[in-house]
Formats: C-alpha cells, sequence, structure tokens
C-alpha cells in the first residue's frame, strides 16, 4: 500500500473507513498519518461553523413578501362567510348580500311591531346630515322606515358593556363605522336624489345598520338569560 | 379558499403550507418562510462568508421558490427542491464573480516523486494541529473554487449525505465523494498556506522588533 493509494481510496470514500491494509500503512507513514490528523481538525472546524447559529435579519421577509406582492404572486383571500367573529367582518359580508340583509330588516320590523314599537325619532347620524340642507327627497322617511326598530334595539343592549365589554367596544366600533358610511351615503343622496344607485346604497346601509343591532340584540338576550 | 387565521398558519404542515401558497396565500408563503429560512440562508453566508450577498441570495432564493412552486408536484422531497434551487442560484453568482477566475473541475496534482499527498518543500512546520478554528475554515471555504465549496458546505456543515447531494447539485454520488475529498485537499493547502503567512509575517515582526532596538 503507498499514499497514492491511500488517496485513491479517499476520493471514492472520502468518509468510510479505511481497510486493514491502508490503515496499516497510515500508521507508518508520517505524511499520512499527519493528513488525516489534519482532515480530523478541519472536519472538527466544520462541525463548529455548522453549530453556530446564523439567521436572516427579520426584514427580509418584508421584503421577499413587498416582491412577491409587485409580481402580483400574493391573491387576497376569499372571506369565510360561516363565523361570526369578528362582528364587523360579518355585517359587512352581509352587506354585500343585500337579500340576507333585507330579510334580518324585515325580522327586525317584526320584532318591533309584536314589541309594540309605534314611532322612533332617529337622531342625524352625522354632521353632514347637520349641516346639509334638508332636500326633497324621502332619506329621512327612508331612515325612519328602515331603522324604526333600530332604536329599541339600541335600548335594549345598553346593559350590554357590564356583561361583556369587549362584545359592546366592537359593537360601539362598529356602529362608528356603520353611522359614518350612513352618513356618506345620506350626503350622496342629497347631492343626487335621482341617483337610484346612490338610494340603494343608502337603504343597503340602513339595512346593515338593524343587521349589527339585530345581532347585537340577540347577544344581549342571550346574554342576560 | 378561505381567509386563515394566523394562529392556525403557524401550525400548518408543510404540505398544507405548499398546497395554500400554490393558491398564492401569503402567509403559507411566510409559514414556508419561516420553515426553511435559517438554513438557506446558513448555506448561502457559509457560500458565500458575507452576510449582506448572503441575505440577497436568500431572498433570490425564496423568490425562485415561490415562482415555481405552482410547479411543485412533490415528486421529490421539497427540502431538496428548495436547496437545489439554493444552491443553483448561490453557484450562479459565484460563477458570475468568479468567471475566468478558477475551474470547477480544479485537481489536486498528486506528488510526482512520492505519489502521494502534494505538499510544498521548504515550508515551515505544516501540522495544522491547534491552529484550524472555525474562523480560519470561513476564510478558507471562501477561497474554494464553486463546485468544492458547495460540496464542502453540503457535506461538512449542512450536514447531507451524498446521495442528496448528488440530487442537489445533479451529479453522480461518486462524483460528490470525489469532490469532497478534492475540497477537503484544497482547504488543507490553504490552511497550510495561512499557517507559512502567519509565519512569515512573525518572523518579520521579530525582525523589525530587532531593527528598532537598534
Amino acid at each position: 500500500m503507498s499514499c497514492h493509494e491511500l488517496e485513491r481510496f479517499l476520493e471514492r470514500e472520502p468518509d468510510g473507513p479505511l481497510p486493514q491494509a491502508l490503515a496499516v500503512h497510515v500508521t507508518g507513514c508520517a505524511d499520512c498519518e499527519e493528513l488525516e490528523a489534519d482532515f480530523r481538525l478541519i472536519g472538527a472546524a466544520a462541525l463548529e461553523l455548522a453549530q453556530e447559529e446564523v439567521a436572516p435579519p427579520d426584514w427580509l421577509w418584508t421584503r421577499i413578501r413587498a416582491e412577491l406582492e409587485a409580481e402580483g404572486r400574493i391573491r387576497e383571500p376569499e372571506v369565510e362567510d360561516v363565523e361570526r367573529e369578528p362582528v364587523r367582518a360579518e355585517w359587512w359580508t352581509a352587506f354585500q348580500r343585500p337579500a340576507f340583509a333585507g330579510a334580518v330588516l324585515g325580522v327586525c320590523l317584526v320584532v318591533a311591531g309584536l314589541l309594540g314599537v309605534s314611532s322612533v325619532t332617529i337622531a342625524p347620524t352625522s354632521a353632514v346630515l347637520e349641516t346639509a340642507p334638508a332636500p326633497e327627497v324621502d332619506a329621512q322617511a327612508m331612515e325612519s322606515q328602515a331603522t324604526a326598530p333600530l332604536d329599541a334595539s339600541e335600548a335594549s343592549i345598553v346593559s350590554l358593556p357590564q356583561r361583556d365589554p369587549q362584545v359592546a367596544q366592537e359593537l360601539h366600533h362598529d356602529l362608528g363605522e356603520i353611522d359614518n358610511f350612513i352618513a356618506v351615503c345620506e350626503k350622496s343622496v342629497r347631492e343626487q336624489p335621482d341617483n337610484e344607485m346612490a338610494r340603494e346604497y343608502l337603504y343597503d346601509a340602513y339595512q346593515q345598520k338593524a343587521q349589527l343591532l339585530a345581532v347585537a340584540m340577540d347577544r344581549s338576550e342571550v346574554g342576560g338569560r | 379558499m378561505t381567509r386563515t387565521r394566523r394562529s392556525e398558519i403557524g401550525e400548518l404542515s408543510e404540505a398544507d403550507a405548499i398546497r395554500l401558497a400554490q393558491q398564492g396565500n401569503a402567509e403559507a408563503f411566510e409559514r414556508i418562510y419561516r420553515l426553511h429560512n435559517r438554513r438557506v440562508y446558513a448555506l448561502c453566508l457559509r457560500m458565500v462568508s458575507n452576510p449582506a450577498e448572503a441575505e440577497d441570495l436568500t431572498q433570490e432564493a425564496f423568490l425562485q421558490l415561490f415562482r415555481k412552486i405552482a410547479t411543485f408536484r412533490g415528486e421529490s422531497a421539497f427540502t431538496t427542491w428548495l436547496h437545489r434551487l439554493s444552491v443553483n442560484v448561490v453557484l450562479m453568482k459565484l460563477r458570475r464573480k468568479t468567471l475566468a477566475e478558477t475551474s470547477l473541475e480544479e485537481e489536486t496534482e498528486p506528488d510526482e516523486e512520492t505519489g502521494g499527498p502534494r505538499k510544498d518543500i521548504g515550508g515551515p512546520d505544516l501540522l495544522l494541529t491547534g491552529s484550524v478554528d472555525r474562523v480560519h475554515l470561513q476564510r478558507a471555504i471562501a477561497e474554494l473554487p464553486p463546485g468544492y465549496k458547495s460540496v464542502f458546505v453540503l457535506h461538512d456543515i449542512q450536514g447531507y449525505e451524498h446521495n442528496e447531494i448528488a440530487q442537489i447539485m445533479n451529479c453522480s454520488i461518486g462524483n460528490s465523494k470525489s469532490q469532497l475529498h478534492k475540497a477537503r485537499m484544497r482547504l488543507r493547502e490553504l490552511l497550510q498556506e495561512t499557517l507559512r503567512q502567519q509565519a512569515r509575517e512573525q518572523r518579520q515582526a521579530a525582525r523589525g522588533g530587532f531593527g528598532s532596538s537598534d
């Protein structure tokens, strides 16, 4: 056996156990013994490197994501329509389905009728309503019609904050948003009284508020039991 | 496809994350990134020895992965696929840098007289004992030709078996073993050269010290 044979063997099996004949050669050859010792040292240093913890900076994902978005590879997920949380997602989903919202409104009207609610005065929902001149459109009539039972609902959920502060907070936030949206819709109707779409949006917005309050009322009643 | 909650994303299996990522789900992309980023970054860092370059290469590797993920059909292991892609990204970079500098098939020529490993004559004691640590090794790895570097990093640092390296590098198992041995031989030479350099500097410093005392 020779040094050259050792090298040829290591090319074939760099980590394999040496055959007996080669092992004998290595123990009797200073050069090969040195080579084997050096390889062990290199292996140990490589192990040290392997154990060194390295991680990319946190912002790298942000950079990659931005690039993916720019390339249009990230698609917005569809909205789940089964679960009810958060409340905002639910009414907004329902907003996109006027038939469902209308049905909820109908239920509210029936409930209100059963409760004996005859007439309710609705306060203006925003500063826009207060400052804009009252046009000769039936926006107020629409509002009265759509939200007549809502005050009853609002009254019934007054005690909600005590029972479920988190839900009450979410409800308050969602009501604020829908009120803002109603204000925008009202403004559109005033500015374009003949615009059928604007009127439809306003009516839908009222329906959403009705639905939101109906849901809150349900929770209030359930919580109160 | 439905909205997937963030807490659920953290629990997604790799297979589910791949399936959702194929549909363009951003959170699934992130899950895949979180599962593999350290290993890919470590591979890039060991190959280029420069954190900024390693970050760029990691980004490029994941971008290529996500661009191609719709074509992944599971015929090979996802990790192997990702690492093959990462190695290719790094090699492309290294080849652009070192084109015409070093041959990928650089041979370690045996000593003509003894047939044993080639050694420089007249150098200082070349035994590496006590003089090799991870810092020296990292520097030496940086000097390796790309082909040697890939196999050495994948096998001796990342812990891949030769059959896996063969898949990643698209070469034979025998070629992977041969390249690993040559990489180690070359590293030994580079480390010995470092030792010689250090010895020269010490001698010069000693001479300078004597000179200044005159």
